[in-house]
């Protein structure tokens, strides 16, 4: 028989819902009810979840109406088994002795219940499938409401679940006590007084549409899109796309409306950047461009209100008054903060403590002079009166009243200074890059001097805080030092090549970089971003972990790191490779068994009996004096014939040598040769640790 | 028709509030850095009320915001309007859209977003999630959900609205100057007052004084002696538990003006922020051991 398939849609209808979560709020739902519609096996042709604000709905497309019918088989007692038991078995499943089967399995004959279960349908599930839902989210953030005990992003107000044409009548709990019983209606929009009623699923969005809410994110995004490409063209001006901001918008409204106000002029003069901030930051609005790409004197705001022309006005007006407090709060700043010189900001900085214990901003400016001037000469730049001045100045906007008022533009004051006090281009820049990039956002230092500003002030960030013992414990990292070691990571693997770690840290102070314990803690904590990164970047973590957990990592330069990664995956890549790495945790499994102090001075030639342990054993002569000039993982003939010869020797080795030899001193001797070979290799790689 | 002015707004939420069920209090008599220190929220969403509902105006003091008298936007002294209601009821926002309709702010007119801003009083130990509400970009309302005070589980949920009074009028008057909020709505001639020229010269003193001129010794020994008073108070056989919490209300407000008064370093600071919370949450559990008997 076929089974009727039925379409359905479920609506939760909340307060309004951070953008940010609306998101995460639509994956888990699709998840969980992907999940739980498996576990019930229903099924479907496709679930389609839809959000706004204030909806989160999922639509669940022809799914099957009805459980099929199931015949378990439940295993029993074995046949010689007490009759007690035998009779239990069948009373706990409400039948007779008579009526169980027997059946041979590998462990004999046993009893056996044939158990039919009549499927359920879909309409009778669905409330007890939504229930476990709304349990089983695990929100990043979530609050209670009243008395509930369930959390949801924001209060959840209404739950009205539709299957074709009829409404599910049922509850979810909320508490102890307190349930949401679903409704037979849900909510437009919030100008709108009434309910709102839904013929089916299939009318759903658009039954929403006539009710002033676009379900569908996409749909928003089109609609605010379509709305500023048709404004720009009236003023005769571009669109300045912005796709975060799309998104964030796109999640604040149910029904947008475009709206276009005027900045006064005097506020134009500002630079771009402020603009920018008080615009899309604060306010959230759109900008526009005229055709030499400057921001043209007018914002778009989107309004959640259905167009009107006499309320349009007033929201317009409103916006353009807000907006003028704040600009006018950021031009006086700016105006101020320019007439103030380089020298009145620097003994400013003297007043502004960096952290206690670790004085203040001016002396660490001075810090970043001096790493600048000693790391200059891994980017070819030698200028050191120029790196020292880098450094000196590259705090000096930390003490302007713009950035106390708009920390995020601390370093773009920076570059406007400089300019103001005719400082070059390739400067204002490095000054205004030295915070990039930051934290997954991939922009990029732009020049050379930028990348110096910007791993100076991380490394120096990372070597205060170690000092006083303020390191990242756990999940607490109360300074995002984290977030520093992983920008200095990305600045030295994209562009310091000839930099290691090892080479970074002795930039430092002598009072630093003499502190054994404090260089090893620094430099473990770089070589764990460091892995962290190149998984990040995709290399598998067993490959990593050979290259990277080296002992000697910390003083391989980034083009040697880079250059391993890529011998490694050639040697992966061909026979010999693998057939190496292979006998290579042969022997790396016996000698872990044997649990010998490696010595390799111990190995005595006269106590070998075979010839094939003597050829090994001149291998290992010939690989331990060429480990002495180089230890790098290379995908070179020298190395590619080195695994060949070691292949057939070992392989000649095991099939004649008896390891386990009765005499304890050749047995010793012979693991000694074994583990000596596995160190040599070891010192290249950390070969055991490949998944093969 | 007429705009409303300062005093009607307050006049017109007190109202509404009232008829929804709220007990009307008044300000407490105290200097707090926001509404929520009045111990009728405070304390009282621990416990013992099931149902609890109360609006009051509170003045405010936030030294550092203080810029003497010369920032159109900027106070040192300013009022809030604060409803607080627990349990939270279901339709909460629709009556505080109500609300704002009663002060002309009609939701059909005006753009009125719920953007989201989680809420934290790091001295009061308090979490709560919500939103600050926007009116045509202005920012006049701040909407929570208490979730923690004091560390403790806030049963049922409390909700809190805060009105940002000033904002409210200028947006209401249409001004760029909260100087030149009409007060009394009366005409210059009969007695008519506006904003700045009750409260502009004040702001300049205060700003001079929180700045300036507070007594740093004094007020670092205060602070020690508001400290041990609460100790003191809360070891008593019968910990009294108001009192006590009257002076943790006193070292917050000593702490912001130390801190306007820039000799408060990064460090020191969350070691006066964590003493201060130490104060308030035993007050807080003390006052819920009290109810729970």
């Amino acid at each position: 028989m076929k089974i009727k398939k039925v379409n359905c849609v479920i609506d939760f209808f909340s307060e309004e819902i951070p953008a940010s979560m609306q998101i995460f709020l639509e994956k888990e739902l699709n998840n969980l009810f992907e999940k739980i519609l498996n576990n019930v096996l229903l099924n479907y042709e496709k679930i389609e979840i839809l959000s706004s604000p204030r909806h989160h709905c999922v639509l669940i497309h022809n799914i099957e109406s009805m459980q099929k019918d199931q015949c378990l088989d439940v295993k029993g007692p074995r046949i010689d088994a007490p009759k007690l038991a035998i009779k239990g078995f069948a009373k706990t499943n409400k039948t007779t002795l008579k009526k169980l089967t027997i059946s041979k399995t590998n462990k004999g004959e046993f009893y056996f219940h044939k158990k039919f279960i009549k499927g359920k349908n879909f309409s009778q599930l669905i409330t007890d499938i939504i229930q476990e839902v709304c349990t089983s989210i695990s929100w990043p953030k979530s609050q209670r409401w009243g008395y509930s005990d369930l959390k949801w992003g924001r209060p959840l107000r209404n739950v009205m679940v539709l299957v074709d044409k009829s409404y599910v009548d049922g509850k979810i709990k909320i508490s102890e006590n307190d349930f949401i019983r679903f409704k037979n209606y849900t909510y437009g929009h919030r100008s709108l007084k009434k309910t709102v009623k839904v013929s089916s699923p299939k009318n759903f969005v658009n039954t929403m549409k006539s009710s002033y809410v676009l379900v569908n994110r996409l749909h928003r995004k089109k609609a605010i899109e379509m709305q500023i490409s048709k404004i720009s063209k009236k003023l005769n001006l571009n669109y300045y796309r912005d796709d975060s901001l799309l998104n964030e918008v796109a999640g604040l409204v149910e029904f947008p409306n475009v709206l276009v106000g005027k900045i006064d002029k005097e506020y134009m003069k500002l630079p771009f950047e402020i603009l920018s901030i008080v615009m899309k930051v604060h306010q959230k609005y759109f900008s526009l461009l005229d055709d030499s790409k400057k921001v043209a004197p007018y914002f778009l705001v989107v309004s959640n209100l259905k167009p009107n022309n006499e309320t349009d006005k007033n929201v317009v007006k409103g916006n353009e008054r807000v907006l003028k407090a704040r600009l006018s709060d950021a031009l006086f700043f700016w105006e101020y903060d320019c007439k103030n010189d380089f020298s009145f900001y620097l003994k400013k900085l003297k007043t502004m403590i960096f952290y206690e214990g670790l004085g203040d901003l001016h002396k660490r400016s001075l810090r970043l002079s001096k790493i600048n001037e000693k790391i200059g000469h891994f980017f070819n730049i030698n200028d050191k009166k120029k790196l020292n001045k880098l450094g000196l100045y590259s705090k000096l906007d930390l003490s302007s009243n713009l950035v106390s008022e708009f920390p995020e533009l601390q370093g773009t004051m920076l570059k406007y200074l400089a300019k103001l006090n005719g400082f070059s281009k390739d400067i204002q820049f490095a000054f205004e890059d030295q915070y990039k990039p930051v934290g997954l956002n991939k922009n990029m230092p732009r020049n050379k001097l930028g990348s110096i500003l910007s791993i100076s002030n991380n490394i120096d960030i990372l070597s205060s805080f170690f000092s006083i013992g303020l390191m990242p414990t756990g999940s607490r990292d109360p300074f995002a030092l984290r977030r520093s070691g992983n920008s200095l990571i990305r600045v030295l693997w994209f562009e310091c090549n000839a930099m290691s770690v090892t080479k970074l840290i002795k930039a430092l102070d002598e009072k630093l970089n003499k502190d054994i314990k404090l260089v090893n803690e620094i430099t473990n904590f770089l070589i764990d971003r460091l892995y962290n990164f190149l998984i990040e970047e995709g290399f598998g973590s067993d490959k990593l972990s050979a290259i990277i957990l080296q002992d000697n990592i910390d003083k391989k330069t980034f083009f040697e790191i880079k250059n391993e990664l890529k011998a490694l995956d050639r040697i992966l890549n061909s026979k010999s490779g693998i057939k190496f790495i292979s006998n290579f945790k042969r022997i790396y499994n016996i000698t872990k068994k044997s649990k010998m102090l490696p010595n390799s001075f111990g190995i005595k030639e006269e106590l070998f009996v075979l010839r094939e342990e003597i050829q090994l054993y001149n291998f290992l002569i010939k690989l331990s004096k060429s480990n002495k000039i180089n230890s790098e993982l290379n995908y070179n003939k020298k190395q590619i014939n080195d695994f060949k010869d070691f292949n057939s020797l070992i392989e000649n080795f095991f099939d004649n040598v008896l390891v386990n030899d009765e005499n304890i001193q050749i047995r010793n001797n012979r693991i000694n040769l074994l583990e000596s070979i596995k160190l040599n290799f070891e010192m290249i790689c950390k070969f055991q640790l490949i998944k093969t | 028709m007429q705009k409303l002015s300062f005093q009607e707004i307050i006049l017109k939420l007190l109202n509404f509030w009232s008829k929804q069920g709220c007990t009307i209090l008044q300000p407490y008599d105290m200097e707090v850095g926001a509404g929520t220190f009045h111990p009728a929220t405070a304390l009282n969403v621990l416990g013992p009320n099931p149902i609890w509902k109360v609006a009051y105006v509170q003045p405010c003091r936030r030294p550092t915001d203080g810029r003497y008298g010369e920032n159109p936007n900027r106070l040192q002294h300013y009022y809030q309007f604060q409803v607080i209601i627990q349990p939270s009821p279901d339709n909460i926002q629709d009556l505080y859209l109500k609300s704002l309709k009663e002060i002309n702010l009609d939701h059909l007119k005006h753009d009125i977003r719920f953007v989201e801003d989680d809420w934290e009083s790091p001295t009061l130990g308090a979490v709560g999630l919500g939103w600050e509400v926007w009116c045509d970009g202005m920012e006049v309302t701040q909407f929570t959900y208490f979730q923690q005070v004091g560390g403790f589980e806030v049963s049922p949920v409390a909700v809190e609205i805060t009105y940002g009074l000033e904002r409210l009028a200028m947006f209401i008057q249409e001004l760029d100057n909260v100087y030149s909020i009409d007060f009394n709505g009366l005409p210059k001639l009969s007695g008519g007052k506006n904003y700045g020229d009750i409260f502009k010269d004040a702001e300049n003193e205060y700003s001079e004084y929180n700045f300036e001129k507070a007594n740093i010794d004094k007020l670092f020994n205060e602070f020690d002696n508001c400290v041990k008073e609460c100790n003191d108070l809360m070891s008593l056989e019968k910990p009294l538990v108001k009192p006590a919490y009257d002076q943790c209300i006193k070292a917050s407000h000593i702490f912001n003006l130390l801190d306007a008064r820039g000799v408060i370093s990064v460090s020191e600071r969350q070691a006066y922020i964590l003493k201060v919370r130490n104060m308030s949450k035993k007050c807080c559990s003390e006052w819920i051991k009290k109810h729970e008997n």
